[in-house]
């Protein structure tokens, strides 16, 4: 063996390092193109998401996010590793063939490369037709077949729809609170499995968090070209929410113009008052003129056949109305009364909240059951988040509320499908969970401030309730 | 013994640097192989099909023989698409076609993204047992607007299913649909329909053991509505009469009416029947003169008439409506105003050439 080589320093040089990675990276870049890129621009977005936090809160946000990733890339790696070697590749749902094989197929037609006559047709077939389709076709135009790195686009889009939001509701509800919320958003198991997959949910929630941040801007911008710059972006992003899934326009635009309007009612809590005085006579006036009221009762009925609809799908369902409409649905449109109507309207709400119910006999249920009763806990702490939000920032928590509240109502109405619900249920959390998150914050603070002073009046106190004097701590972290 | 001595040997016999580098590219090697073997393409190949010459058959089998073949692949012969891919081995797989025409074609094989091999004009479907044919099928397209309306001219291609020959005046709309045993003239608001003659090409099937012309899965027959391929989409055609390619000829023949003199007084030349239809290109007959009234009994009467009628050339005479006319048939007169049938008493040899064709 030659001895010309220098004896090796005992340092450790970063050089070895940098090889090591660099190697690990064209590996991984060989694997998975898509991925990589995906794992860029999530480092690039979080990168920017972290500017001017504190040390401490730095250093939660990063632990949460890189947990975050690991768990995903960890899941995508198991998918890819447990793959039937039958099948051309294994997914986590089965409509994701359908995103994964279509979108092959319509970049294929695209680039002139022949594919199976019949595919041609599946291709453009209506059934599951979005425009994400088309979305997920260029980027395959661009780095190749991708039936895994689709998953880490996925992630990467819904982290950044996540972190748009994380940056936007820091500054309004304080550093604690928004942890709270992107802990939510990335670790509640529901939406942590949506956000990995090849469906419409991730781009979803970037479309979703654009729009949001447009609609309170149209409020909040100071010259007024800036608002109807974000008027036109809520109104372009609504349109994107509605190609993605029918309702999102109505979210959309319902929501801004009820937010812009409760913005302005909640500026002055005698707007408020008089709101509330006036608000039973305009409803019951607006009721009782025929043409509204007849609009009223056909959509209704509309929003009813589809609910009947779902009730007959496969899985654990629900029921809203009388069980004699269901047998023949055609009778909901031609003949449901507005009493039933009526009670029908309030059973949707109800049970957006309360589906499925934990006794429900269903074992995909049961094994939902945790994250139901964490649900309950969210909508428990909505009421007291509403009105901690409206004290720091009344905009943004209006716009919250009028958004979740549109798309609730959209999506109550037509439900009947627990799985269904449950699938758009995740995405109003977007809205809620900073809400729920606040409630939680204001909550704690005024237990642990009750103890502060508890111990200060009584000193004995301290040692009944062990109480350390964290109440400052929890007051200061604005 | 320290591990890295002074001099930065390992064991105090290598030098630690050539040691890493050692182990790396062995270390590498077997990394190497391991991931040429897992990542390795398995590129697919078609080797051949059998059988290569098959007759048309509604259901047809064919089996490929290829190299690495996968459960999830698809084949089709040109353009037409397999049913299903019964998949066998890496090796062989069997597919299923249906009513593939005669033809050569290129067997092709996919996976779930494109096609991957292909065995250039290796199934030849010949003709089957029963051949196919052409038909002359009269009868009216509907549903048009005026634009669609003019585009229908003698000699428009029906994308390989046949052509028109002769096109009338737009009418409105109005498609006789069934309800119950009767039929309802169904008005078609700002619709116009085009009387029309076509030619189609249909195929001898045999469905237990009754021959039918058959174009996209119907038996061709008066009364039947189609859908034919035009320029502008799919068309609905209805079928007023069904006959074959042999050319019309006008010959005039000898009918006797006979019946209630009520009846025969409302006879005149001019008067045409036209299979019952009102379609004005369907091939009828027409009364060219009428003799007078002759009295039988106190309840029937006799009218003499020269009648000319749209006959057909057949090897065993004339034939009216694809029925057999001779003398003593009876020639069926269905006009607006009445219904008779008449006795053929007059009529030319088939093997005299006719007057005009159409």
């Amino acid at each position: 063996m030659t001895t010309l080589a220098r004896p090796v320093a005992r340092r450790f040089t970063p050089t070895l390092t940098i090889a090591g990675a660099g190697v690990a990276m064209g590996l991984a870049y060989t694997l998975s193109p898509l991925a990589v890129l995906s794992l860029a621009v999530i480092a690039t977005v979080a990168g920017a998401a972290s500017e001017g936090l504190s040390a401490g809160e730095r250093r939660w946000f990063w632990f949460l996010l890189c947990t975050a990733t690991l768990l995903r890339l960890i899941a995508v790696a198991g998918l890819f590793l447990t793959a039937d070697p039958s099948q051309p590749f294994a997914s986590f749902f089965g409509d994701e063939e359908l995103y994964k094989f279509r979108t092959v197929w319509i970049r294929n037609l695209g680039q002139d490369i022949p594919i199976s006559p019949a595919d041609v047709i599946y291709s453009f077939d209506d059934v599951g037709r979005t425009e994400h389709l088309f979305a997920l076709a260029l980027v395959q135009a661009l780095v190749g077949d991708a039936p895994y790195g689709l998953h880490m686009l996925s992630v990467a889009v819904y982290m950044c729809g996540v972190l748009l939001l994380y940056r936007f509701m820091r500054p309004a509800f304080g550093g604690v609170v928004a942890l709270g919320g992107l802990a939510g958003l990335m670790f509640i198991p529901s939406l942590a499995i949506w956000s990995m997959s090849v469906l419409k949910e991730p781009m979803n929630v970037l479309v979703l968090a654009a729009e949001l941040l447009c609609a309170v801007y149209v409020v909040r911008a100071p010259l007024w070209w800036q608002k109807v710059l974000a008027a036109a972006g809520v109104a372009s992003f609504g349109l994107a929410m509605d190609s993605l899934r029918g309702g999102g326009l109505v979210t959309a635009i319902g929501g801004t113009v009820a937010g812009v309007a409760g913005a302005w009612l909640v500026a002055r809590g005698r707007r408020v008052l008089v709101a509330l005085m006036l608000a039973p006579f305009v409803l019951a006036a607006l009721v009782s003129m025929p043409p509204v009221q007849e609009r009223l009762l056909a959509n209704l009925r509309e929003t009813a056949f589809h609910h009947a609809g779902h009730v007959v799908t496969a899985g654990y369902t629900y029921e809203l109305i009388n069980p004699r409409y269901y047998p023949n649905r055609v009778q909901i449109l031609r003949s449901m009364p507005a009493d039933d109507l009526a009670r029908y309207f309030i059973a949707a709400i109800w049970s957006y909240f309360v589906q499925p119910v934990p006794w429900a006999a269903s074992r995909p249920v049961r094994a939902y059951l945790p994250e139901q009763i964490a649900w309950y806990g969210m909508v428990l702490l909505l009421p007291f988040g509403v009105l901690a939000g409206l004290r720091r920032d009344r905009t943004l928590t209006v716009m919250l509320v009028t958004h979740a509240a549109a798309a609730v109502v959209v999506v109550a109405l037509t439900s009947g499908n627990v799985g269904t619900l449950i699938r758009h249920r995740s995405l109003v959390l977007l809205y809620l969970i900073w809400l729920s998150a606040i409630g939680a914050h204001d909550c704690i603070r005024r237990m642990l401030a009750r103890r502060v002073t508890l111990t200060t009046l009584h000193p004995r106190g301290a040692e009944l309730t062990g109480g350390r004097e964290e109440g400052s701590r929890a007051d200061g972290d604005r | 013994m320290a591990i890295v001595d002074a001099q930065g040997r390992l064991f105090g016999r290598f030098n630690l640097l050539d040691a890493v580098v050692l182990a790396l590219v062995a270390g590498l090697l077997p990394l190497s192989l391991a991931a040429y073997s897992l990542f390795r393409e398995h590129p697919v190949r078609l080797v051949s099909v059998t059988p290569t010459h098959v007759p048309q058959a509604e259901d047809l089998r064919v089996s490929v023989t290829g190299e690495n073949l996968r459960p999830f692949m698809r084949v089709s012969a040109g353009s037409q698409q397999g049913l299903d891919f019964i998949f066998k081995s890496t090796r062989e797989a069997e597919i299923p076609f249906q009513n593939l025409p005669p033809g050569e074609y290129d067997i092709i094989l996919y996976d779930q993204a494109q096609e991957r091999a292909r065995l250039p004009k290796a199934l030849i479907v010949g003709p089957g047992p029963f051949p196919s044919t052409q038909m002359i099928a009269v009868g009216a397209f509907g549903n048009l607007d005026a634009e669609k309306a003019q585009k229908l001219t003698a000699g428009l291609s029906l994308s390989g299913l046949g052509e028109v020959i002769q096109t009338g005046a737009p009418a409105p709309d109005r498609t006789p649909v069934f309800a119950g045993l009767s039929r309802v003239a169904v008005q078609v608001p700002n619709a116009l329909q085009v009387p029309a003659i076509v030619r189609l090409r249909c195929g001898v099937r045999a469905l237990q053991g009754r021959p039918d012309c058959v174009i996209r899965d119907a038996a061709l027959a008066p009364n039947l509505l189609l859908l034919l391929p035009t320029p502008f989409g799919d068309a609905p055609f209805l079928v007023d009469q069904v006959r074959s390619i042999e050319p019309l000829e006008q010959i005039e023949m000898q009918v006797r009416f006979s019946g209630d003199p009520a009846i025969l007084s409302l006879i005149r030349p001019g008067d045409a029947d036209r299979a019952g239809t009102a379609n004005e290109l369907v091939a009828g007959a027409v009364i060219v003169t009428v003799g007078p009234l002759r009295r039988i009994s106190e309840t029937v009467s006799e009218r003499q008439a020269t009648v000319r009628g749209d006959l057909q050339r057949a090897p065993g005479g004339w034939l009216y409506d694809s029925s057999p006319l001779r003398a003593g048939s009876f020639l069926p007169m269905r006009t607006p105003r009445y219904i008779l049938q008449g006795l053929v008493t007059e009529l030319p040899a088939a093997t005299v050439s006719g007057a005009t064709t159409r």
